[in-house]
């Protein structure tokens, strides 16, 4: 055997192995876990923990990206059975559960939650599950059942932004493509950001007057100063910005009204000619 | 189906027009030139090659907007969603739209172009330009239609319905292509218009949309295949070509002009010779005639039914 051909072997049997090692590996950590998860779900998982409010349902909890973690990442406080909390020999509270599982997201996602505690929905007091929904059932954003993901977005940002905003959206272009699955068309969170978001009159804001054009052209390419002057949340109504779309909307209804009617009544009189003709003829 | 006898047939609007002429003391219409034996029928060559590629380069692309518009437009109708699957995703289907109006906004381009071209070669027209005759027209039409008259409006190169069809297109084709650009391209627009502009354009561009939809599936249709004169199809729009019936029935005064012009053109139409497109079989039917007046009548009701209390809100 040529010296060439061992080498290759040699390499081939090391990537084998190394490959074997990582699958090997990570198969042992998720059973570890997942038999840690198994383990709290024996009890968790029984549906008459629901009134108590600490179910968690282990058929949804599977499907997550953190079932792998177990429970113990987030709920470190909980060390065995019985539960203790700050030394009590007491089942934790609901409450203290819930406040330490939220600071607990910023362990992995210290990024997200660095920008999320800067944002106006911080300061007004909403957390991470207010739009991930709760942490034992949520999805990847690339999931199509995450309310992350790009079609569901309007509807989690409509559960608090209801009205003209999300009206304006869902007839919009951008809202339409988004429902229809397009990659590209501009969901909430392309103009308004999502974790660090400000308020609108926040001179940060990217959807604050001065940046709007900068804004647009992220996408669209020209930055249009002129698109500064006027509101991008508007419905057709005879009130504020919504009156030019409401005098397009009523010049053009009326036009095709007036137009459509005369049109189909020549077409009538041309028939009723037909018609006319052939009893004259006839006679 | 190709018979010559149709061409033969006097039409009462040219006989009427000879009277007239006889009265008036001016010349009557030299009947047209017997064709040779071996030739086929007179024909009239009514639209050239360009006119014709004009108009299939719009139709073509109009339909393939139209298409790609209609469920973006009503977004929410369950047959939007499954068009919008089938035509391959809401992204490709936006840029099958965006090349579609590309090629009608080119083949108007190139329709302005022609006429330029003809107009720098000396062979002007002003046919379709709309004249105080054509205001008349449509009250002589009204008139004769009903029974009040015996004359019919006499038409040149282009009737009154032709003249408003051109002109319906030359105001649809600004509205969308200027809206059009304005939402393809809202940096550039941006630049020029307030936002609130861009935000009208885009329910002109809609409510302009449907105007043309109608007028085409309704009115157009009507008048080149669901007249019973021209079911199924009036083949004027791929041929050219016009009987010798069809030219003294619907342009009487440019087959005058044509019968007193020795060479045998006139304002852009030339006699030739040719084999006549198959005719309309249902134009002396009176059931199909009935049935139409019902189906239109029905048309309007479900149209005011869905268009007035958008206006009346």
């Amino acid at each position: 055997m040529s010296t060439r051909v061992v080498r290759l072997l040699t390499l081939m049997t090391f990537i084998a192995v190394l490959t074997l090692g990582v699958i090997a590996g990570s198969a042992a950590t998720s059973s570890v876990s997942a038999g840690e998860a198994d383990e709290c779900l024996s009890c968790h998982g029984q549906a008459d923990f629901k009134s108590m409010g600490v179910y968690v349902d282990p058929a949804q909890f599977a499907k997550t990206p953190h079932a792998d973690l177990g429970c113990s990442s987030c709920h470190s406080s909980i060390t065995g059975y019985p539960h203790t909390t700050e030394g009590k020999e007491a089942p934790a509270t609901t409450a203290v559960l819930k406040e330490e599982a939220a600071s607990s997201c910023s362990s992995c996602h210290s990024d997200a939650n660095q920008s999320f505690q800067t944002s106006i929905h911080s300061e007004m007091g909403l957390d991470c599950t207010s739009c991930h929904g709760d942490v034992h059932t949520v999805l990847a954003s690339a999931d199509p059942k995450s309310t992350t993901y790009r079609q569901n977005i309007p509807a989690t940002c409509g559960q608090c932004h209801e009205g003209e905003v999300t009206e304006s959206y869902k007839e919009s272009y951008h809202g339409i493509a988004v429902k229809f699955g397009s990659s590209k068309a501009a969901d909430c969170t392309s103009c308004h950001g999502s974790h660090g978001i400000v308020a609108v009159q926040a001179p940060n804001s990217p959807v604050a007057a001065n940046n709007v054009p900068k804004t647009c052209a992220s996408c669209h390419g020209t930055a249009g100063a002129k698109l500064a002057i006027g509101k991008e949340h508007v419905t057709i109504k005879n009130e504020g910005w919504g009156r030019p779309l409401y005098y397009t909307s009523k010049f053009f209804t009326w036009l095709t009204i007036i137009t459509m009617t005369v049109l189909i009544l020549w077409i009538e009189i041309e028939l009723f000619h037909r018609l006319r003709v052939r009893k004259k003829s006839a006679q | 189906m190709f018979s010559k006898a149709q061409a033969q047939s006097p039409a009462p609007a040219a006989r009427q027009l000879n009277r007239e002429a006889q009265e008036a003391g001016r010349p009557q219409l030299a009947p047209a030139p017997a064709s040779s034996p071996r030739a086929g029928t007179t024909l009239y060559q009514r639209f050239n090659i360009h006119h014709r590629l004009q108009h299939a380069g719009i139709f073509s692309s109009f339909a393939v907007c139209a298409l790609t518009g209609l469920p973006i437009k009503y977004s929410d109708a369950a047959w939007a969603g499954t068009l919008v699957r089938w035509l391959g995703g809401i992204d490709t289907l936006l840029v099958i739209h965006l090349v579609a109006a590309v090629v009608l906004a080119l083949s108007c381009v190139y329709h302005v172009a022609y006429l330029v071209v003809a107009f720098l070669q000396g062979q002007r027209s002003w046919a379709m330009v709309p004249t105080l005759k054509d205001v008349k027209d449509v009250f002589d039409n009204i008139r004769y239609r009903l029974g009040l008259t015996d004359r019919p409006p006499y038409y040149g190169r282009y009737s009154v319905k032709e003249k408003f069809d051109y002109w319906a297109v030359f105001w649809g084709m600004f509205i969308m292509a200027g809206s059009g650009l304005m939402m393809w391209f809202p940096g550039i627009a941006g630049q020029f218009v307030p936002r609130w502009v861009i935000d009208s354009s885009r329910v002109a561009h809609s409510d302009e949309a449907m105007l043309a939809i109608l007028a085409i599936v309704v009115w157009h249709f009507f008048n080149v295949h669901f007249n019973p004169s021209n079911f199924p199809v009036n083949w004027a729009f791929f041929t050219g070509k016009l009987s010798e019936e069809e030219m003294k029935r619907e342009h009487p005064l440019e087959w005058q002009r044509l019968a007193s012009a020795p060479s045998g053109k006139a304002a852009g139409t030339a006699r030739v010779e040719g084999v006549l497109a198959p005719h309309s079989r249902l134009d002396r039917s009176w059931v199909f005639v009935a049935a139409e007046m019902v189906v239109y009548l029905v048309v309007l009701w479900l149209f005011l039914k869905a268009f007035l209390p958008i206006g009346l809100e």
